[in-house]
């Protein structure tokens, strides 16, 4: 086998992997916090996406001022989401029973119709992107190969969200009350946190972060359809499960661990015939998601429960 | 819901009463003459009418495990799939199946089409035996794991078996080897009839008691001697089952089968019609699936383009407002000093 070529594609999976695990971050929150299990992740992944690419090719603006606006676009998101979808399934409620849970799929299943048709709706099948613009040069030379400067770009700024959001939840009152509410919501009001206002806030950060890495999976991309939706959503279940519930590190660890398998998986099946090396380095994801689902359900970092 | 059951048992005498003496009963055989009729006078396109069974195939398969058990499966369009390949791979390469299914008046698409279900019935109770381990959102999941896992690797597969012939995971059966489709609908009707009787019998059996237990709590339903796992296996096995004939019969219907069946759209329409028919009985998805495809086709003709975003809101809205479905909605009012929970249940 040549070393090269499974370098090149480690180094690959590696950078889709951080991309990857920063997208899973505002699931594994919500999923953690509020035991809501965001079925529409693709579509509002996408919001971002899309929020950027109408302000760079209707209004001009740099793509950068556009990844600004698809976090503060998510932020809103978020609070219109809490209030018009979650508040009544889960807002009052202590203990989130088997019942609640489903409502609350069911709920952000319908989100997920909605939104999905609006994009073909409003931007059609084709896929869309920034074009040629890219941060200072188009390509860097690393090795034997060329890495477009945009996915470095979009490496760094999930990196360095990730710390935020990590620094935030660790060092932070706030932060701290989510985490309390995530271990145990009856102790924790408790001790005076009022479950709703951090419900409220954990889906604020939870689908603002969520969104903003729509501007992130667009770098990545180059450019994005619909169908993205598709591709994202279920390789963020599986990270989020691998990660464990209510884990940022776990998340982002387990997106890079899914980004190496994709790579390698992928090599090792070229060897023997390249024309299906994707789908199946794909399906290895899946494979991989209910093996942990099956033997760690609690996932690689995340607690016994 | 399941001490009444007992006691309803109890007091009216023999069992064979206790399965045929029920309005459903009657309102189910009016639905099946009602498709009947339709296609005997031509009242409306063998098209519309094959759409409507494939719907109401779809909610009332994925009833058995989602309804009565309380299990939802958002990846149940994998059986959709693997019925379809199945069954199209199977009369494409195998020359006797293909024989076969074009005899007796349909009989021999749906024998055809029950080897392909049968093909879904061994993978839903292999994974199931797994994956029914988990609960709530993450046995969802893991469905939504396995319908992907079926996608990539069909993808992978599907175009090594004939390179020449078939473009990508899309196969076209050639003019010999489709049936006709008077003969299709006679197949779906049948397998449509068995379904809802499956339906019917598992709602009135103590099976379906069970299940109904394991909905409402799994741990109770285990002290108190239900036997969880098996049941669940066997729901699951069901719904498979017959997700995967429903999914061969609309394949051959359509003359041939790609990836798309996989997509998980087609389990949001089994899902939101029985939601919006209501959950864990026999008349919910039927009703659920009438309304889904009136309101598919009446969105589709008025609002196109934004017809499925309204879908999605009112989804929401059902979701949020009316959590138990029309059944639900209707099961509070008395008609004329009669219950209309006893007619409905």
């Amino acid at each position: 086998m040549d070393l090269s070529i499974l370098a090149i594609n480690l180094v690959n999976g590696l950078l889709w992997g951080i991309i990857l695990g920063f997208a899973a971050v505002g699931l594994t929150l919500l999923w953690g916090v509020m035991k809501v299990v965001n079925l529409a992740q693709g579509e509002v992944i996408l919001l971002g996406s899309y929020v950027a690419i109408i302000l760079f090719t209707q209004y001009g603006l740099s793509p950068l001022v556009g990844g600004l606006a698809a976090l503060l676009v998510g932020l809103v998101a978020g609070f219109l989401i809490y209030w018009a979808l979650l508040h009544k399934l889960v807002g009052k409620v202590e203990r989130i029973t088997l019942k609640i849970e489903m409502s609350t799929l069911l709920a952000m299943f319908a989100l997920s119709i909605a939104l999905l048709n609006f994009y073909y709706y409003a931007f059609g099948s084709e896929p869309r992107g920034f074009g040629l613009w890219s941060i200072g040069v188009p390509y860097v030379r690393v090795l034997d190969t060329t890495i477009r400067t945009n996915i470095l770009l979009a490496d760094a700024l999930a990196l360095i969200s990730v710390a935020i959001v990590y620094l935030f939840l660790d060092r932070t009152i706030l932060g701290k009350s989510i985490r309390a509410v995530m271990q145990d919501a009856q102790a924790a009001s408790l001790v005076g946190i009022n479950p709703v206002k951090i419900k409220l806030l954990t889906t604020v950060i939870g689908i603002g972060l969520t969104v903003f890495s729509g501007f992130m999976v667009l770098l990545f991309e180059a450019s994005v359809t619909p169908e993205i939706a598709h591709k994202y959503a279920p390789l963020s279940f599986v990270v989020v499960v691998l990660g464990g519930l209510g884990s940022v590190v776990g998340s982002l660890v387990a997106g890079i661990i899914i980004g190496l398998i994709y790579g390698f998986s992928k090599v090792v099946v070229s060897l023997f015939n390249p024309r299906i090396s994707d789908p199946v380095a794909l399906s290895t994801a899946f494979i991989v998601l209910i093996l942990i689902l099956l033997f760690r359900p609690e996932g690689i970092f995340g607690r016994k429960r | 819901m399941a001490a009444g059951h007992d006691n309803e048992m109890g007091t009216k005498g023999s069992t064979l009463e206790h399965y045929l003496k029920s309005p459903t009963l009657l309102i189910l055989v009016f639905v099946v003459l009602g498709i009947l009729v339709a296609r005997i006078m031509g009242m409306s396109t063998l098209d519309t009418i094959m759409t409507v069974m494939y719907f109401m195939g779809i909610a009332l398969s994925l009833n058995i495990i989602m309804g009565f058990a309380g299990y939802v499966s958002f990846g149940h369009a994998v059986f959709l799939g693997l019925g379809g390949y199945a069954y199209v791979l199977m009369v494409y390469f195998i020359k006797p199946l293909a024989d076969l299914q074009n005899t007796g008046y349909g009989l021999g698409a749906f024998l055809v089409a029950v080897l392909a279900g049968l093909f879904a019935a061994a993978v839903a109770a292999s994974v199931g035996a797994a994956v029914l381990r988990l609960r709530g959102a993450f046995f969802a999941i893991a469905t939504i794991g396995l319908d992907f896992t079926a996608l990539y690797l069909f993808k992978a597969v599907v175009p090594e078996l004939n390179p020449e012939q078939f473009f990508g995971a899309q196969i076209i059966l050639p003019a010999d080897r489709i049936v006709e489709k008077d003969l299709v609908f006679n197949a779906m009707f049948l397998t449509l009839v068995i379904l809802l009787a499956v339906n019917y019998y598992i709602r009135k059996s103590p099976f379906g008691v069970g299940l109904t237990a394991i909905k409402e709590d799994e741990d109770a339903a285990e002290v108190l001697g239900v036997p969880t796992t098996m049941y669940k296996i066997v729901a699951f096995t069901l719904a498979g089952f017959f997700t995967g004939m429903v999914g061969a019969l609309f394949s051959l219907n359509g003359g041939g089968v790609d990836e798309t069946l996989f997509n998980l759209g087609h389990s949001i329409d089994m899902i939101v019609m029985i939601v919006i028919g209501g959950l864990g009985t026999v008349l919910g998805p039927v009703i659920g699936s009438l309304i889904y495809f009136e309101l598919y086709d009446l969105l589709l003709v008025h609002y196109p383009g934004v017809n499925l975003i309204i879908l999605g809101v009112i989804v929401a809205i059902v979701v949020l407002f009316f959590p138990e479905g029309l059944i639900g909605l209707l099961r509070k009012y008395r008609v004329r000093g009669v219950r209309l929970r006893d007619v409905l249940e």
